[in-house]
């Protein structure tokens, strides 16, 4: 199985591209030969899908770095080291990278993941994306289904 | 020699959203001691406003998410309250089942991930991996496990989907709940003695202090309370009052504090506390004799007042949680298992509900208008309850451990595990990725 995974915060603005995605995409391919798994906040249980039964995973998530609101960065896990810091007070608060990380160390099977970051133009409490990436879901959902078909 | 202690732990922006630990100390005089909540207020009450009753559960389910189950059915009971909808048996117990999942899947997060690190000297789980390798597999495969048992009946653990008005839209094959309970039996249960052996064997190292408080907590006469019921508090002499649940504003006396975003509570007592803690000390008589057997191995009895023991009483409440699951599915498997159709509303007014999430009571109330649709909803969360009660036992513990000499990092550690016992979910916060690329 393949999987589409979006991660965030729901309520707010572009932290939830990842989620906002994964319902958009549900509307738009009701018949699919993948999952969609949001998996909003709950990093550990990301756990679940690394088996070996799962081919590939494409983690949609919003992500702080140079680019211009709204674009998209693929990367694959490998590539990158988590630089978050946790408070360490509250299990709402967590970091897909170093879930990985941790599950890899364990010797959990790690099939293909691929990162696919979208930059915000805000973070802050609302319950609505910003409109410049608003706009652009048809598209994200296009390159989320290019990136999880590639071998 | 007297002191200076200045504490200031994480202090992030309002756009993080956590809590601040403040201390101050000059000369040996406590200037500041404070739990901060520098958190702005998210408007659900005001989002469900104009909406159809069968959209106010999926939205306020976003209020968190980790205790999103909890949300859900306190929602969707306090939307069938006012409608007037009494569902199915059948409906009540596999909703039990979801909320019994959500339960020991959020205390085994918290007790392994963030309070077993302090307990064996680390900073956070991971330095844990390498050292306590079988541990931290087994935590792993519990909260895994759980989130199979959570899904099977919710349709997804994180904003579950099929709760809703009226009953369950859809039902588990019998086969697959026959599945479930021979898997907790082989795979589930044995971890939960496991946990048991390692939680006592660092038991020890729960910091001593104690601060007598009022407790709060969902009764149910039927059982432990945890999915419906109406409220209890016991003080610390033993006195327990009851609350009718469409009266919860007068046992949560919520108030603003300059120090906090957050509202405060309090009822019969300055403050008060919810969470595991407060169950056990409410409702230990109804707990899961597998359960009170747990606490008996690791020393707990009530009423305990260390707020500390939070994380000790969660792993009793797994226990709980497992065994009355196993129970609830061998009564469903008994009957005539089927799928149903939902109950429809009889009546439009207003109802409430609570509903116990892993950090304690949770109330929902709704108004609905002819048409169904939303016109009024309060949300009152356990952390919120819990705020002022942290605030409490730091003005008590802050001078204990001055009295007892103890050096500013040792403090610090003490107040950090002091508010993560509460489990405090702030904000849920924000969980965008954080990276630096290797090339």
């Amino acid at each position: 199985m393949k999987y589409i995974i979006g991660t965030g915060n729901w309520t707010m603005t572009d932290d939830s591209i990842g989620l906002r995605l994964i319902e958009f995409m549900d509307q738009k391919y009701p018949e699919r030969d993948f999952e969609l798994v949001d998996l909003s906040i709950s990093a550990f249980n990301l756990m679940t899908y690394l088996t070996e039964e799962t081919e590939k995973i494409v983690i949609v998530d919003c992500i702080r770095n140079e680019g211009n609101h709204g674009d998209v960065t693929f990367f694959n896990y490998e590539d990158v080291e988590s630089i978050k810091d946790l408070s360490n007070f509250t299990t709402h608060e967590d970091d897909v990278v170093k879930i990985i990380s941790m599950a890899q160390t364990m010797n959990y099977h790690i099939p293909p993941i691929v990162f696919m970051g979208i930059t915000p133009e805000k973070i802050e409490y609302g319950m609505t994306l910003s409109p410049s990436l608003e706009v652009r879901l048809d598209e994200y959902a296009t390159s989320a289904l290019n990136e999880l078909s590639k071998d | 020699m007297k002191k200076d202690i200045n504490i200031n732990v994480h202090h992030l922006t309002r756009v993080e959203g956590h809590g601040n630990i403040q201390v101050n100390i000059t000369d040996g005089t406590i200037e500041k001691c404070e739990w901060q909540v520098p958190e702005a207020p998210r408007f659900f009450e005001a989002m469900v406003r104009g909406r159809h009753y069968s959209e106010v559960g999926r939205i306020t389910s976003r209020i968190c998410g980790i205790c999103s189950v909890g949300h859900t059915l306190a929602s969707v009971r306090a939307t069938e309250d006012a409608l007037g909808i009494q569902i199915t048996e059948q409906s009540r117990k596999l909703r039990k089942i979801l909320k019994h999942a959500e339960n020991a899947d959020s205390h085994l997060l918290h007790v392994y991930f963030l309070v077993a690190p302090d307990l064996l000297g680390a900073p956070s789980v991971f330095p844990l991996v390498p050292t306590h390798t079988a541990v931290v597999q087994r935590a792993l495969r519990m909260k895994r496990f759980c989130h199979e048992w959570g899904s099977l009946i919710g349709g997804r653990t994180t904003h579950p989907t099929k709760v809703i008005p009226g009953g369950m839209a859809s039902i588990p094959e019998r086969e697959e709940l026959e599945t479930l309970k021979a898997r907790i039996l082989t795979e589930f249960v044995p971890d939960c003695l496991e946990s048991l052996s390692t939680i006592k064997s660092v038991a020890g190292a729960v910091p001593a202090f104690e601060r007598p408080t009022e407790y709060m907590a969902v009764y149910s006469p039927e059982e432990y309370g945890l999915y419906e019921g109406n409220v209890v508090t016991v003080t610390p002499d033993g006195n327990k009052a009851h609350y009718d649940v469409h009266d919860y504003k007068s046992c949560t006396n919520e108030w603003v504090s300059p120090q906090s975003t957050a509202k405060f509570a309090k009822n019969r007592m300055e403050s008060y506390m919810a969470g595991a803690l407060a169950r056990f000390n409410c409702n230990y008589d109804q707990l899961h004799q597998k359960a009170k057997d747990a606490a008996a191995e690791l020393g707990l009895k009530p009423l305990c007042f260390n707020p500390y023991m939070n994380s000790v009483a969660q792993l009793v409440e797994v226990f709980h949680s497992v065994f009355e699951t196993l129970d609830l599915i061998d009564a469903l498997l008994a009957g005539d298992y089927k799928e149903e159709e939902l109950v429809k509303p009889v009546k439009f007014g207003t109802g409430s509900a609570c509903v116990e999430v892993p950090r304690g009571i949770l109330f929902h109330s709704y108004a609905y208008d002819n048409d169904g649709m939303c016109t009024k909803a309060d949300c009152i969360i356990p952390t919120n309850q819990n705020h002022y009660n942290i605030q409490l036992d730091f003005n008590k513990l802050v001078p204990e451990l001055l009295a007892a000499g103890k050096e500013e990092k040792e403090m610090e550690l003490a107040l950090e595990m002091l508010v993560r016992a509460y489990d405090p979910c702030i904000s849920c916060s924000t969980h965008y990725l954080s990276v630096t690329f290797k090339k």
